[in-house]
């Protein structure tokens, strides 16, 4: 259990492109932080900054207060899961586990306990015996998360460490990482594409964009308060909906005056946004739209609506089984609480003003 | 469609009709094995249990006896040490010399393809060439490495001195060998995932210790396949090394079996124990590429 300071790092690779652009983060002991983004804003090369797979540019980092910039990967006490798991192909399951501990020269009581305990842990006790090559994809997994488990690391790394497992039993390992990790206490950094093991695993949740961090918080401030169109529109599945608030003027809309001055795009979540007037209290945006499309994805639906005017449609998250027609008009009412403004030129949250939504 | 009356079959087959063109397409090949490969192989089978007068007009049939004398010649018998310590030599020294510059040229990121390209040329020369360019290098009288040998107090005559004589042929073709095995070795270097080491650094071992413990073993097949080819070369195609250099001399320090057939066959006229030795040899090449299609076979060891 250790805290990760990162300060100002930077990573630039061979030929000059910078990858990482000065980034600040603070992990606290214990602290399960998720690092999410598109793909090939850094994630990976931040966790392999943090291993010490990659050189760091410049900044510095430090794993329980020990900076750790020059040293190897293996005098910075922690485990790493990768991807494809990079289990030793010619040893066995039991040699895979044994391996980081015989390199440091543990006892070999010791070695047999722990190895023991984390086979138990993780319930690969049968398979203890076999090489890699004999499990399957979910057996492998979780050798490999007990190859970091036996060796008590300051901190684990995680780099997606369940993207190769079908949907269930990737929502099964969600849950037992989650508790395995409370369990150990061990600080751990996991890193993901998965919108659902973001919002579940983290108590610290960090988006990253184009090398930086847009923003980091507890997974439901990020959902609910997102402070750049970036990741409003990254968080929840489908994003949120962002609407350009030039393109509704000249539609003919009129918006409130509660909406602030400088808002160039205004957002909502589908959830947020309703059909029938009745359910909505408070002030609200109303939009005439067509539904065109209903898909059903089983406890919810996804409805589209076009709006006149928006080049993109918008979308609603309805409970249960949409009864409706689709390509019917309708209304859309968009509460005023729950929009979020953002400035066009600088993607940055633009605040409500309270006094202006008594108004 | 095509039906092919195999309903489970995945690939898609086209079935001749024609029951002679087959045979006809491979008739060059065929006549090519006969004649140059299954007939010789049959004349020394043959001749191997004949012994000729000395006028080369008549022969007679001795069962085994051309066998029984050759093992019982010291002659044949230092012939075979040597040839087992010179293949051993060789295939040591070519396989390790490529080996560390395969995981030198490995660790390289930019320049890797410039090293491999230079490193491959030696395998384009031809043996004769090898063995005249060694032989220059390490003529006692105009050799550059006799002239510094001498600076170490080393008086270098390959000429008279058997152990030097057969230093020299060990070089010379382990020289030539290196760059195939090096090709072979990066290669299999190449297939080892990067993030194998990875989590062997991470697991606290140093480079020494990953390469014994995670890349050398996971070598394995190249390694092993390698060695069986090294032996087969170090044993049957350096022919032409010894024959520019040494001429399995002096006094049969260098004369390994390749070479013996050559000398006793074709400079000595003793045809019968000739082909009785060819005969042996081409046993051992079968019984290599046996060890080596059984390995083939079930190579995925780990
Ligand atoms: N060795 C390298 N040399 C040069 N550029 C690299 C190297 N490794 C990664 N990059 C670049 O760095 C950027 C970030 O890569 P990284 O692997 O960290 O992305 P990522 O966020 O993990 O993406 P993904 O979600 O697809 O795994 C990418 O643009 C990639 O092309
Ligand atoms: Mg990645």
């Amino acid at each position: 259990m250790a805290t990760i300071a990162i300060e100002n790092v930077r990573k630039t690779y061979p030929g000059g492109i910078e990858v990482i652009k000065g980034l600040d983060l603070s992990i606290a002991a214990g602290e399960l932080v998720v690092l999410v983004g598109p793909s090939g804003c850094g994630k990976s090369t931040l966790l392999r900054m943090i291993a010490g797979l990659e050189s760091i540019t410049a900044g510095e980092i430090a794993i329980g207060g020990r900076v750790v910039n020059n040293l190897e990967p293996a005098e910075r006490d922690i485990a790493m899961v990768f991807q494809n798991y990079a289990l030793y192909p010619h040893m066995s399951v039991r040699g895979n586990l044994e391996y980081g501990l015989k390199n440091r020269g543990t006892p070999r009581a010791e070695i047999d306990a722990r190895v023991k305990e984390a086979a138990r842990i993780l319930e690969i006790e049968p398979f203890l015996d076999r090489k890699p090559r004999q499990l399957s994809g979910g057996q492998r997994q979780r050798v490999a998360m007990g190859r970091a488990i036996v060796r008590k690391p300051q901190a684990f790394l995680f780099d997606e460490p369940l993207s190769n497992l079908d949907a269930k039993l990737r929502g099964h390992m969600r849950v037992e990482i989650r508790r395995l990790q409370r369990t150990l206490g061990t600080t751990l950094v996991y890193v993901t594409h998965d919108q659902l093991e973001a919002m579940t695993l983290a108590d610290k949740l960090v988006v990253m964009n184009g090398g930086a961090i847009e923003q980091q918080g507890s997974p439901l401030e990020l959902y609910g308060d997102p402070q750049t169109l970036f990741v409003a529109g990254f968080m929840g599945s489908p994003g949120m909906n962002l609407i350009d608030v030039a393109q509704l003027r000249a539609a003919g809309a009129t918006l409130p005056d509660a909406v602030p001055a400088g808002t160039g795009v205004i957002g909502i979540r589908p959830e947020d946004v309703f059909l029938e007037a009745g359910r909505v209290d408070g002030p609200a945006i109303t939009l005439p739209a067509r539904i065109e499309a209903v898909e059903m994805v089983g406890a919810e639906s996804l409805a589209y609506a076009a709006v006149g005017g928006l080049s993109q449609s918008v979308v609603l998250r309805i409970p249960g089984a949409w009864t409706g027609h689709a390509d019917t008009a309708a209304d859309l009412h968009l509460p005023l609480t729950r929009l979020h403004c953002f400035s066009k030129e600088t993607g940055r949250k633009v605040p409500l003003s309270a006094p202006a939504l008594a108004a | 469609m095509l039906q092919t009356g195999r309903p489970r079959m995945q690939t898609k087959r086209t079935i001749f009709p024609n029951k002679v063109l087959p045979y006809a397409l491979l008739a060059p090949q065929i006549a090519i094995t006969v004649v140059f490969f299954l007939w010789p192989a049959g004349q020394a089978v043959v001749s191997s249990f004949l012994r000729e007068d000395p006028f080369g007009l008549a022969s007679t049939f001795v069962w085994f006896e051309n066998y029984t004398r050759l093992f019982e010649d010291p002659a044949y018998v230092d012939s075979l040490r040597v040839t087992a310590a010179f293949a051993i030599a060789v295939t040591f020294c070519s396989m390790t010399f490529a080996l560390l510059l395969a995981v030198a040229v490995n660790r390289l990121i930019r320049l890797g393809g410039v090293y491999t390209t230079l490193l491959v040329w030696p395998y384009a020369v031809a043996p004769v060439v090898a063995g005249v360019l060694w032989w220059f290098l390490f003529n006692p009288t105009i050799g550059i490495l006799p002239y510094l040998l001498s600076f170490m107090g080393v008086h270098w005559n390959h000429r008279i001195n058997g152990n030097h004589a057969m230093i020299m042929l060990v070089v010379a073709a382990s020289w030539k060998q290196i760059s195939y095995n090096f090709l072979f070795f990066v290669a299999g270097l190449q297939s080892i995932p990067r993030s194998l080491i990875e989590a062997a650094a991470i697991d606290g071992a140093g480079p020494m210790k990953r390469f014994w413990t995670i890349i050398f073993p996971l070598l394995s097949p190249t390694t092993f396949f390698l060695l069986i080819i090294n032996v087969n070369y170090a044993m049957f195609d350096t022919f032409s090394i010894v024959d520019a250099t040494t001429g399995g001399g002096p006094a049969g320090a260098t004369n390994i079996l390749v070479f013996k057939v050559f000398a006793d066959g074709i400079l000595g006229l003793n045809i019968g124990s000739s082909a009785a030795q060819s005969v042996i040899l081409m046993m051992i090449v079968i019984a290599l590429t046996f060890v080596q299609f059984r390995y083939v076979e079930r190579r995925v060891q780990y």
